[in-house]
């Protein structure tokens, strides 16, 4: 029978269990996002500090009077924002929860798929059929659920990159709302400043577009209900008549602070994205349709198989019209290693192993030569040319500088030369060409060109 | 100046306040999908059977994410799950058969607890269902991790005070037992004494 009991909370109170309860939904990448935690707590944002002891009176007071121009902004700002954070938060949750929920059970396939597991799951599915009368086999038992256990992964794989791809769509969206809310009370506060105009402005036909995010989860299955059913519904604001009248405010004030050439570009990229969306909805269909639950790019991860004409070809059909990489492209990208800059350190010589130097190496090299793929080729430029101009400028010549760098703080004894460069080269392409590149190792006479 | 409303179409969570139409307390369910099997037994019957037995003074809902506003979770509702899992692959007739018959038995070893299948390959996403989660909010409770199935029953949002039901004797009982064994507790001296203490406290 149920034990029951009556607790006392030392430091909450029931309610607010539940307001941090929510956090517990999703992976901690996201709980731990400024911008998820802006969006949860976006209510706040409507309640005004306290003003001291005459703040029942302030709304008659000099000094409210005073900041009756700021608070307006922040309500103007806070009502384009206002219609699209019930998608943001609703997707927020489904990306969070989609995200976590895959893990754990990808986590637990992995773990199923060890043979001790998988056989003493086999037994049990033996000992069950048997209870039900339809016997099946140990063999047959293991077999089936070593299948089906390997069909989980590959799913879960999939849907884990997916919910990553539409969390930095997520990201990416929120992100440039909150840019644009934060500037406008940075103007707001300055009583004589008149530069507001310009981000209001640009909130306002930000919040005109549809989410790509939203067309992008729709296109995947997700449901919404009426209320945020439509992209333009979950995110457009106009139609609302306070944002009319903050239209109508800005375009009748002082047209001698609407200096809108500011906004040229901003117009510009708007108006070319939203005549992209259907081309890229397009292709991203055509691209479900051709690759489904595969990805193409897999082969081609950080030390396999060398860059190729194929592998190019791919790239360029997985580059959306508006720039951005499709799903597959994003979650190869993800797993290749960073691109290097001139800026970069390298540790000083015999801080690190050579073989672990020669291992990142190797890696790096791969995936500098693979991010770079999209490049164009030079006139009369052989696949082999192309392949070693890329080695060379955007691999070879970023480590001469990374090494230049660690010297400049190095003891006399941790100082790398050319001849370590050189010799460094020459590893790597031998171990670039054992998978299967056509590389040269050029020599270098100087660590940093002058 | 009310231009703006607040936003409490946001609240991740919807409670039946306190009304005086009859409701004296609130109440939530946690549980795993390991706490077989009470997942089966609350996607079947268990909701409508908790209605009518804790009567018009008892309001009991089961916790989802806040997306559930907004969201249709058609796969894990009204979908069959392993038609679900198996639409993306050239399954083979056996093994969807073998997810179809075995898919909500928890045979599946995946380290030192048993799981379903449903659980492993097609998990619901939109409700709070998973060890660490539950783990989590149990902690938030001042309660062991360990402490689940239970039901934690409160007067209103405010309270500092709770009461807790717990269930664990109640976990791998067969589906008709465990409606039996809810049945009874619901209609017999305990909960009608817990609920005149919440009365006058």
């Amino acid at each position: 029978m149920p034990d029951v009991g009556r607790h006392n909370l030392k430091h909450q109170s029931v309610g607010e269990i539940f307001a941090r309860a929510k956090e517990a939904l999703l992976p901690k990448e996201l709980a731990a996002s400024d911008l998820a935690q802006w969006v949860m707590s976006y209510d706040d944002l409507l309640r005004q500090p306290d003003k001291g002891e005459y703040a029942t009176d302030r709304h008659d007071s000099k000094e409210y009077f005073g900041e009756w121009r700021r608070e307006f902004m922040e309500y103007l700002a806070q009502g384009i924002l206002q219609p699209r954070i019930p998608f943001y938060f609703a997707s927020l949750f489904h990306i969070g929860r989609l995200w976590k929920v895959t893990q754990n059970a990808l986590d637990d396939c992995l773990t199923l798929e060890s043979p001790d597991y998988l056989l003493a799951s086999a037994q049990n599915l033996v000992e069950e059929s048997r209870r039900q009368k339809s016997p099946v086999n140990d063999a047959e038992a293991y077999q089936t659920l070593k299948e089906i256990c390997s069909l989980g992964i590959q799913r879960h794989q999939t849907i884990l990159s997916l919910a990553r791809s539409w969390w930095q769509m997520w990201q990416s969206e929120v992100g440039e709302y909150r840019r644009i809310f934060n500037e406008i009370r940075e103007y707001a506060g300055d009583k004589n400043d008149q530069q507001w105009r310009q981000p209001m402005m640009r909130l306002m036909l930000l919040a005109s577009k549809s989410s790509t995010l939203h067309v992008m989860m729709i296109r995947h299955g997700v449901v919404f209900k009426t209320e945020l059913a439509s992209p333009q519904q979950a995110t457009s604001p106009f139609g609302q008549p306070l944002v009319l009248m903050a239209a109508f405010t800005l375009v009748m004030s002082d047209v001698r602070y609407m200096d809108v050439r500011h906004l040229e570009h901003f117009f510009y990229d708007l108006i070319r994205e939203e005549r992209m969306a259907p081309y890229v909805q397009q292709i991203v269909e055509a691209l479900s349709k051709k690759y489904g639950d595969s990805n193409p790019f897999v082969e081609y991860s950080a030390g396999q198989k060398a860059a190729d004409e194929r592998l190019q070809r791919l790239i360029k059909e997985h580059t959306l019209p508006n720039g951005a990489s499709s799903i597959w492209l994003n979650e190869w990208e993800e797993g290749l290693s960073e691109t290097l800059y001139t800026s970069l350190e390298f540790p000083p010589k015999g801080m690190k192993s050579y073989e672990e130097i020669l291992d990142w190496a190797i890696i790096s090299a791969d995936s500098v030569i693979k991010r770079n793929l999209a490049k164009r080729r030079q006139p009369v430029e052989s696949w082999k040319d192309f392949l070693q101009r890329i080695f060379q400028e955007e691999w070879v010549s970023y480590v001469g500088y990374m090494l230049s760098n660690a010297n400049k703080k190095a003891d006399l004894s941790q100082i790398w030369t050319v001849e370590d460069l050189n010799k460094l080269i020459t590893e790597v392409a031998i171990r670039l060409n054992q998978l299967g590149y056509p590389l040269i190792a050029p020599i270098v006479t100087e660590l940093r060109p002058k | 100046m009310a231009l703006i409303p607040k936003l409490a179409n946001v609240s991740w969570i919807t409670v039946e306040v306190e009304t005086a139409a009859g409701f004296r307390l609130h109440g939530f369910l946690l549980y795993t999908m390991s706490d077989h099997f009470f997942p089966e037994y609350i996607t079947v019957d268990g909701l409508v059977d908790l209605e009518v037995w804790s009567g018009d003074k008892f309001a009991i809902f089961i916790v989802h994410s806040p997306s559930e506003k907004w969201i249709e979770y058609a796969r894990t509702k009204k979908h069959v799950w392993w038609k679900a899992f198996s639409s993306h692959f050239e399954g083979k007739p056996e093994m969807l058969e073998l997810l179809q018959k075995y898919g909500s038995v928890p045979l599946l070893q995946a380290g030192d607890v048993k799981k379903t299948m449903r659980e492993v390959f097609a998990p619901p996403i939109n409700e709070y269902l998973h060890g660490d989660e539950i783990a989590r909010i149990l902690s938030y409770f001042e309660l062991e991790p360990t402490q689940h199935p239970c039901l934690v029953l409160f007067k209103n949002l405010n309270d500092t005070s709770f009461w807790y039901v717990g269930m664990g004797d109640m976990v791998n009982m067969p589906l008709q037992d465990l409606r039996t064994s809810l049945k009874s507790w619901f209609a017999g001296s305990d909960f009608k004494g817990l609920l005149k203490e919440a009365e006058d406290a």
